[in-house]
């Protein structure tokens, strides 16, 4: 007499027929095996239904989560603006928001935060707004890569390359921290950016208060408020940068597609503008990239802003292939 | 027996997973408990829960079920009953009366389905338990979407690998129905 087959055992088979599908697609010689098998046991079909909807149920699940960034692509300017780099990342930047509201209670958000850090990575001129689990928001700048995850306890952040703002929401039991380089920044509900140099790491504050202490001693810190910022050196020490009010403000205007500039050298400006485009503007005369600048350029254009500029300055500037000369003889 | 291979046999087959996998699985672990509670095997529950399952695996139109979770219990119910005569444990009239006290006193309130609907948390709580690598494919797999070959070139290893822990982590998921029970005991314990 045959032994009747545990029900563990057809899940055990059941379990390898769903990877098949998966791997393989419902062709006609694998539904055929499949009928086969179920055809044994009555209790076969039913294990794998469930294997199929327990399969299923990862992806309901993830969709719940909606880590879902909205695009602010700087627009293709006339000559060879900013290119798109194709790659997995571009996978989930492609989605559209809306989703917002669907975020954030779903606990199954915050286990799947668990799996591991979510990374999030933008291309050279792409600004892409990522919604987390809690409902914070936050904006990647150009060429720029982050980690973010989530436990019961904390809220944490990596940036490993390039900067981000952060509008954090409220929740004093869990502690949203970024980590960049040297510097560790807590917020409790506030508005900030920190962006990575290497491995210094400036921090400017929008709305609130954060605290900036070194990570691996994190009894040394400083309070920002609104309006301050900071620079934490790759040699461990805290450098207030002098500014005038609305520096900040006008120093993250690259949420808006726009670089604005009051006084910053020529060179300080195209370094900037470097940062969003493959085509680069190199400046020619060495006087000329000591001079100050000021007003507000669209990021997406840097032929429009070495022209403009140019005038500015009395010199003319030549839209080249790949580059764009300020300063041309 | 035929095999319709049809693309609608196919569209009608990602329908039914779809339904099973949001209104059926939710209630699986409260079904779990009522049959532990009323005296069946572990192993029993296994055998009549893939039962219950190839049930509507034959179902011709599941979304005009309207209280699937009611539905689901009714036919492990029975098939519980179908059991227990098979077994020959009872008498006819002890059959009679498992019907009737069942009517009674284990209709799913719907206070208690809203509960299990978190149930499905419990899938990702234990997702999260697993070794990193079988954690890193399924969310490869099933979040960003890569094949199973694009997995296996992306972390360097070979594809076995990749669908053996694929098959890991789903197992895991199955087992998570199972484990719900126990961690729901464990809950009230801790919340007296």
């Amino acid at each position: 007499m045959t032994t009747r087959q545990t029900a563990s055992d057809i899940e055990a088979e059941a379990i390898l027929w769903v990877m098949r599908l998966d791997r393989e697609g419902r062709t006609p010689a694998l539904s055929a095996a499949i009928q086969a098998w179920a055809e044994g046991d009555a209790r076969r079909a039913g294990a794998l239904l469930q294997a199929e909807a327990a399969w299923r149920s990862l992806e309901l699940s993830a969709k719940r989560q909606t880590q879902t960034p909205t695009e602010i692509q700087a627009p293709r300017s006339p000559s060879r603006g900013p290119e798109r780099t194709a790659g997995a990342t571009s996978r989930r930047t492609l989605l559209l928001a809306g989703a917002g509201a669907a975020l954030a209670a779903s606990g199954a958000g915050v286990y799947l935060a668990f799996l591991r850090p979510e990374t999030h990575q933008t291309a050279t001129g792409q600004i892409a707004t990522v919604t987390l689990p809690d409902a914070s928001v936050m904006t990647l700048n150009t060429a720029s890569r982050v980690r973010v995850s989530y436990t019961r306890a904390r809220r944490t952040v990596w940036i490993d390359e390039g900067e981000a703002w952060f509008q954090v929401a409220h929740a004093v039991e869990r502690p949203f921290v970024v980590m960049s380089g040297l510097a560790q920044v807590q917020a409790v509900g506030t508005a900030f950016s920190v962006r990575r140099l290497e491995a210094e790491t400036e921090v400017m504050v929008s709305e609130g208060k954060v605290r900036v202490s070194m990570q691996n001693d994190v009894a040394r810190s400083i309070l920002l408020a609104k309006g301050d910022s900071v620079i934490v050196t790759t040699d461990g020490r805290f450098v207030a940068a002098l500014g005038q009010p609305g520096d900040v403000e006008r120093r993250l205007a690259w949420r808006s597609g726009r670089l604005e500039f009051a006084g910053e050298t020529v060179a300080e400006a195209v370094a900037e503008f470097n940062r969003y485009s493959q085509t680069s503007i190199v400046v020619r005369d060495k006087d000329l990239a000591g001079q100050r600048l000021y007003g507000a350029f669209r990021l997406d254009d840097p032929a429009a802003f070495a022209r403009t500029a140019a005038i500015s300055l009395g010199v003319s500037a030549v839209v080249g292939e790949d580059r764009i000369f300020i300063g041309a003889g | 027996m035929t095999i319709d291979l049809s693309p609608e046999a196919e569209g009608r087959r990602i329908r039914l997973i779809d339904w099973v996998a949001r209104e059926i699985m939710p209630h699986e672990p409260a079904v779990r408990r009522w049959l532990r509670q009323q005296g069946s095997s572990p192993e029993d529950c296994d055998d009549l829960v893939q039962e219950a399952y190839a049930k509507l695996a034959a179902l011709p139109r599941p979304e005009q079920i309207v209280r699937a979770d009611a539905y689901f219990f009714q036919i492990v119910r029975h098939l519980r009953v179908d059991q227990l005569r098979r077994l020959k444990i009872v008498r006819i009239e002890s059959v009679q009366e498992i019907e009737a006290f069942s009517d009674g006193h284990d209709t799913l309130s719907p206070e208690r389905i809203v509960g299990d609907r978190d149930e499905l948390s419990q899938v990702l709580r234990l997702i999260a338990a697993l070794p990193p690598r079988c954690a890193e494919i399924l969310r490869l797999r099933k979040i960003e979407g890569l094949s199973q070959r694009e997995i296996a070139l992306k972390l360097g290893v070979s594809e076995s690998i990749v669908e053996n822990d694929a098959c890991k982590g789903l197992a895991s998921v199955l087992e998570a129905m199972r484990r719900a029970e126990a961690l729901r005991k464990t809950e009230k314990g801790r919340r007296r």
